[in-house]
């Protein structure tokens, strides 16, 4: 009788771990690591959309990977450096996509680069998410595979133009935009000059620069001669930074407003006391009161020796926590050889995406595979980007 | 708004034709297109940059240390990768200087970060204003510099021994040492001012712009490369006025045309010029091989 008991006590607890074993432990992923794949420019003029948007993705990965990974496997992100190359962009995504097999890429940043990697990876059949790209119409053209968690700069800048008008009564605005730059030439030539026609504001002339541009004293003295009572700048951080700094130096002392490349500390820092009273707009703001933004913004600036994150720190960081969810709630298995069921299951999931509070505010993804939330109004005031109330 | 676009294409002018004058003067006294000056350019821009950062000095101080610092940096280019290059076959010193251009920009890179910089406020500027037109002070630095360099090269080529001994290698380098000329030494020199000008154009254009960063020699080089076919190949006249040329265009292409166009409308000057003057506006110095 008892060892009759002693072997049926051991064939259940043998059950037990049996079943302890079998069942797996929260939806748990195969493989050793979930390939996220990020392509971001570290070198050229937008270099440092690129350098945040890496810190903001690696603060998101690291507090990942600390508690626990997704399903139980560390999260992995293979990050090529496109040196704000579009031939390089297209080499290392097709990298990414064949041999390292990433389930999804972050990136690109420029929209010079998307929008040529946009049509690649729409063909691949892998979604790409810009975290920072807002030339209007780039994902709409890519269907079903890009996204931008990013609001385009025409959604971006209407408030602000709006708001910037009024308040300094601009009635004749001067445009200067850089045509050799994907966004600055989508805000000069389709964000602007329809939204200062429908502010009743006359468009006196537009002029354009080039990205290695360093003087502009021509073009500034050729403004000065027809006397607006604005300018608009359309070009990265540190060169409208420049063009307003010559600006100032000639004596042309009216209004400024740019578009979102510089809504960037790095517009600041480089104008100094010129950019006084500038406007722009932006997707995020670092200055929020929001405790995730402070968290947030208190570990990027400790990655990057006191810098503020622009909003591609903000959104690289949302978007991989999206990924996150995503993988979680569709199923995703990181099996090999359910690689293409899983890069499909990830674009459903970002196509579905609604009111995902992040530290980039809430965002959803609208039909045309763009973000979607309220833009913020930025004014700089003794040296900083402070918000402007509507 | 004609005079003030007028003197702003004086002063854009005369920033290129610092750069041109020490291109120009290797190519005509080595005929070698030194592809590397325009990173030599740049760090002395930051070598400039830095001695200010560090001690605080003035720019003259500071001009002086970027021209012995750019100068050595000269010297080392052509130690290791000009000196033992195998001339006879003819595009090899170039390829070299390309890559040691690449070398330097990484370098840069690397060191420097791939931000723009700029000289600390702290410099002072003072603006002259006569009615509606506006100069600077560092515009007319950049003028005085540029213009007192041209003469101390001409004097140098033109009136002392090392001048002749220049000259004399530039016709025949075979020639030259056979007669006595230490022509590795004339080589040495000849970099050595060149980089030294360079490294003097990269503060005075710092100071101006405020976009110092590895990426600023590469758009130089190209420009002086076109003033250089534009004024004569080995003409330091000519590179003077054909920068100042050059700089006109541009900006009269911005103030009055389609600045999308000024690049065009530069290089439209040079096919010009040289359909009716092949030679360069000032004759080129030719070479025996």
């Amino acid at each position: 009788m008892r060892a009759r008991a002693i072997g049926g006590i051991m064939v259940a607890a043998c059950l037990l771990a049996l079943l302890f074993l079998l069942t797996p432990a929260q939806a748990g992923l195969k493989g050793d690591a979930v390939k996220v794949g990020v392509i971001v420019p570290l070198a050229g003029p937008a270099v440092s959309w690129g350098q945040h948007s890496l810190i903001g993705a690696n603060i998101a990965c690291d507090e990942i990977n600390a508690s626990g990974g997704i399903g139980g496997v560390p999260l992995k992100l293979i990050v090529y450096d496109t040196a704000s190359k579009s031939d390089q962009a297209i080499a290392l995504t097709k990298k990414l996509t064949e041999q390292d097999q990433v389930l999804i890429i972050l990136g690109p940043i420029l929209s010079s680069e998307c929008a040529v990697v946009f049509p690649v990876i729409n063909r691949m059949n892998i979604v790409a998410v810009s975290p920072t790209s807002a030339e209007p119409g780039l994902s709409a053209n890519n269907r079903p595979w890009a996204f931008r968690n990013n609001l385009t700069s025409d959604k971006t800048l209407e408030p602000a133009l709006k708001k910037w008008a009024e308040n300094h009564k601009v009635k004749k605005v001067a445009i200067i935009y850089d045509s050799s730059d994907g966004v600055s030439t989508g805000e000069g030539v389709k964000v602007f000059p329809p939204a200062f026609k429908q502010l009743g504001a006359e468009v006196i002339d537009s002029i354009t620069v080039q990205k290695n541009d360093i003087d502009f004293s021509a073009h500034i003295t050729r403004l000065k001669g027809k006397q607006p009572d604005g300018v608009a700048i359309a070009a990265q951080a540190e060169q409208a930074a420049n063009i307003v700094r010559e600006m100032r130096r000639q004596g042309l002392n009216v209004p400024v407003i740019t578009g979102v490349e510089c809504a960037n500390p790095l517009f600041i820092k480089t104008g100094q006391s010129a950019v006084e009273g500038a406007y722009t707009a932006s997707a995020t703001w670092a200055d929020s009161p929001d405790p995730r933004v402070k968290k947030f913004t208190a570990e990027f600036m400790k990655r990057k020796n006191g810098e503020k994150p622009n909003s591609g720190a903000f959104k690289a960081y949302d978007s991989i926590y999206i990924i996150k969810g995503i993988i979680e709630k569709n199923g995703v298995t990181n099996a090999p050889e359910d690689l293409a069921k899983d890069r499909e299951r990830l674009r459903e999931g970002w196509k579905a995406l609604k009111d995902f509070p992040g530290v980039s505010g809430v965002t959803s993804i609208n039909a045309d595979g763009d973000g979607q939330s309220e833009p913020t109004i930025l004014e700089v005031k003794e040296g900083r980007w402070v918000e402007v109330k509507r | 708004m004609f005079f003030q676009q007028l003197i702003n294409g004086l002063m854009l002018g005369a920033t290129y034709a610092l750069v041109a004058i020490g291109y120009t003067l290797i190519f005509g006294i080595l005929n070698l297109l030194h592809f590397a000056h325009g990173e030599v350019f740049m760090l002395g821009a930051f070598i400039g940059l830095q001695l200010v950062l560090w001690t605080n000095c003035s720019i003259a101080v500071a001009l002086v240390g970027a021209m012995i610092g750019a100068g050595l940096l000269g010297l080392m280019i052509e130690r290791v990768s000009f000196r033992h290059v195998d001339k006879r076959y003819h595009l090899a010193p170039l390829i070299s200087t390309i890559g040691v251009s690449i070398i330097l920009q990484e370098f840069g890179v690397t060191i420097f970060g791939g931000d723009q910089l700029s000289f600390p406020e702290t410099i002072q500027v003072v603006v002259y204003r006569f009615g509606s037109i506006q100069v600077t002070s560092l515009h007319l630095w950049i003028l005085g510099t540029a213009l007192a360099l041209m003469t101390v090269i001409h004097l140098v080529i033109h009136r002392t021994k090392i001048g002749i001994a220049m000259r004399v290698t530039a016709e025949n380098a075979t020639t030259a040492s056979l007669m006595g000329i230490n022509t590795d030494g004339v080589v040495s020199i000849t970099f050595l001012i060149s980089s030294a000008l360079a490294g003097a154009a990269g503060v005075l254009i710092g100071l101006v712009y405020h976009a110092i960063s590895p990426f600023m020699g590469t758009a130089m080089v190209l420009k002086g490369f076109t003033i250089m076919l534009l004024g004569g190949l080995g003409n330091v006249k000519g590179a003077m006025v054909g920068g100042i040329l050059l700089g006109m265009v541009e900006v009269f292409s911005v103030g009055y045309l389609a600045s999308s166009y000024k690049d065009g409308f530069s290089f439209g000057i040079m096919i010009l010029i040289l359909i009716a003057r092949p030679t360069g506006l000032f004759g080129t110095r030719l070479h025996e091989e």
